[in-house]
């Protein structure tokens, strides 16, 4: 027994007459990363540490425009308070301790909400008296339409085969191959959506025959609009394929405007050779949602824990400070990546949500001068905790709407 | 409808109609709250002393495989330290699936809450302390422990222990000092909730 027509087989799947519910029809983890603890200690002071380098010998400009937010954190009676971004604090920590990241492509035939939730391990911050610092957690996403075909065991992806439009095997590597013949031929993928500031890269390469005699003027890989206009193209004749047997890496990029740009793309591929073929392997298209031309996934501030204290000696000309160690211990916790944003990802089907949590050691101020009586018995380290990075999904089901 | 389907997993058809069985709901499978017996001032104690103990059980009596999580809700808790001093609540777990789960005594890890505080090196006289206080609140939380697959006929066996410890330096004043001491630890309560959900697909 095949599915009856009152079962929508995307919900459900019939399998020898019986019935289940499909994997996908359900919040499910899609994944996940995770990364154990690390412990460092500094010296006491900057001197301790051999020109501030750390142990990790990062330093330079701390507030590089990454942090410009820190600033903010420590609030306006902060010595930092009038730093400029591209400023050096001497001698503040600025550790790189675990960086993860983890995609999930919607591989089902609905649309998928997606979101992602960070959980950190029990870490502590011990430091001295005046320097003050903590662990600092950053998240963020991306989400793109995704569609990279190599044409490996025969499979060819979004690309529509047809009698002159073949898969075939050149030098034992699976291509898509175009024969050239009296009309000209085009291949095209179905239109996917296109939003504000959505960036749209290719690449691929090409490869043609000696017989092949596609012009400049007839022969590209074009990315289109949905009126099918011209974006960006990348040509295929025989100028850009000089030579016969030789693979050419082709790339292409667009980027939509914030406004009025088009609402959708298109991507073809056409030759008018009249002999020969036209070779195409390793076409890789991403769409990049709404982020512009940038090329690294944004990162805010999610989660901060850190201590810091003073004693005996305030104000800006008091010089060293007495011994004083402060320590910290905060359990473990969950919380969502991204709080600062609400709500969760839709992907359409085929498109990938990738989520990346960061956690740095960070400093404020770290102590310049000598310690009264010696630095014995001065601790200033970290233990950061494990991070883990759990990806969920969960179907989208439209609202049917008014049944006609 | 009288019809009576076959079914497969996750889904149940009876003389009532074709629905989905309760194995398909994510749904709360079983909670404990447990309350600390040893809030208050505290002593030195170079070993954990238990403060919250106990444990969350539950057997997979459906026909299909369930995915589990326990989420350990635990208090705001806070701690007083004196200087020369620490003072911390270890929290620690451990669970086990299986046919007759039996988890290991959780051994102390490194999920702490508290602090240190020390304005006088180690080998300070103790009728010469300064006086230093630490005080620390913390925002209760909760952390997502996931326990993997539990197929049917199996159950889980899940064990949680707070503790409180003073490792490292500590003096305790001498009677010439013009202050009082005070060291404290409130873990208040932990709330375990084991959540279940059916296994879908990557």
């Amino acid at each position: 027994m095949t599915a009856p027509d009152c079962i929508d087989p995307d919900h459900f799947q019939v399998i020898d007459g019986v019935i289940s519910p499909q994997p996908w029809m359900q919040l499910r983890n899609v994944g996940h990363i995770e990364a154990p603890t690390r412990a460092a200690s500094y010296g006491a002071t900057i001197a301790d540490d051999g020109g501030g380098a750390g142990v990790f010998g990062t330093l330079g400009n701390v507030f590089g425009g990454l942090f410009n937010s820190l600033t903010g954190i420590f609030g306006a009676n902060s010595a930092l308070a009038g730093l400029g971004v591209g400023e050096s604090a001497a001698g503040n920590k600025n550790t790189l301790i675990h960086q993860l990241q983890r995609s999930w492509q919607n591989n089902t035939p609905l649309s998928q909400w997606c979101y992602g939730m960070v959980t950190r391990g029990g870490c502590r911050v011990t430091l001295q008296a005046r320097s003050r610092g903590g662990l600092l957690v950053r998240t963020g996403s991306r989400t793109a339409w995704v569609a990279h075909t190599d044409f490996a065991n025969a499979k060819p992806g979004y690309w529509p085969l047809g009698p002159r439009v073949t898969l075939a095997e050149v030098a034992d590597i699976w291509t898509l191959r175009l024969a050239g013949d009296a009309t000209p031929l085009t291949v095209t993928i179905p239109q996917v959506a296109l939003g504000p500031s959505d960036r749209v890269t290719v690449k691929f390469r090409a490869r043609r025959d000696a017989a092949y005699n596609g012009t400049a003027v007839g022969s590209a890989f074009k990315v289109a609009n949905q009126s099918d206009t011209a974006l960006t193209t990348a040509a295929l004749g025989t100028e850009a394929l000089p030579a016969a047997n030789v693979w050419y890496p082709q790339s292409l990029t667009f980027t939509a405007p914030k406004t009025g740009g088009p609402t959708g793309v298109r991507f073809s591929i056409t030759t008018n050779a009249t002999a020969g073929f036209l070779y195409l392997d390793d076409i890789d298209i991403d769409i990049v949602r709404g982020e512009g031309a940038a090329t690294d996934i944004a990162l805010a501030d999610a989660s901060m824990f850190g201590v810091g204290g003073d004693i005996g000696r305030g104000g800006v000309v008091a010089q060293g400070t007495d011994f004083c160690n402060m320590q910290q211990e905060m359990q473990s916790t969950t919380f969502p990546l991204q709080p600062e944003v609400a709500g969760w990802k839709l992907l359409a089907p085929g498109e990938m949500f990738t989520a990346r949590v960061e956690v740095r050691f960070v400093s404020e101020f770290w102590e310049t001068t000598t310690i009264d009586g010696g630095n014995s018995g001065i601790d200033s380290s970290f233990e950061s905790g494990g991070t883990r990075l759990d990806l969920f999904a969960v179907p989208y089901i439209p609202d049917p709407g008014t049944l006609t | 409808m009288s019809l009576k389907l076959l079914t497969s997993e996750y889904m149940i058809s009876d003389h009532r109609g074709t629905g989905m069985a309760n194995s398909w709901r994510p749904r709360r499978l079983a909670e404990q709250f447990l309350e600390s017996e040893k809030d208050g001032p505290i002593k030195l104690s170079p070993d954990p002393v238990t403060m919250i103990d106990g444990d969350l059980t539950w057997f997979n009596n459906t026909r299909d495989r369930q995915r589990v999580a326990v989420v350990v809700n635990r208090a705001p808790r806070s701690v007083v330290v004196q200087s020369p001093g620490t003072v911390v609540i270890h929290d620690a777990w451990s669970h086990q699936v299986g046919r007759n789960p039996q988890a290991d005594y959780p051994s102390v890890t490194a999920d702490t809450f508290g602090g240190h505080i020390q304005v006088d090196r180690d080998s300070v006289d103790r009728n010469e302390v300064k006086m230093g206080r630490f005080f620390l609140d913390g925002e209760g939380g909760q952390a997502v422990v996931d326990l993997g697959i539990v197929r049917p006929g199996e159950s889980f066996h899940f064990r949680y222990m707070a503790s409180v410890q003073t490792p490292g330096t500590w003096v305790t004043p001498g009677t010439d000092v013009n202050f009082e001491a005070r060291w404290e630890a409130k873990a208040q309560w932990a709330r375990l909730v084991a959540l279940g959900s059916p296994v879908g697909s990557a």
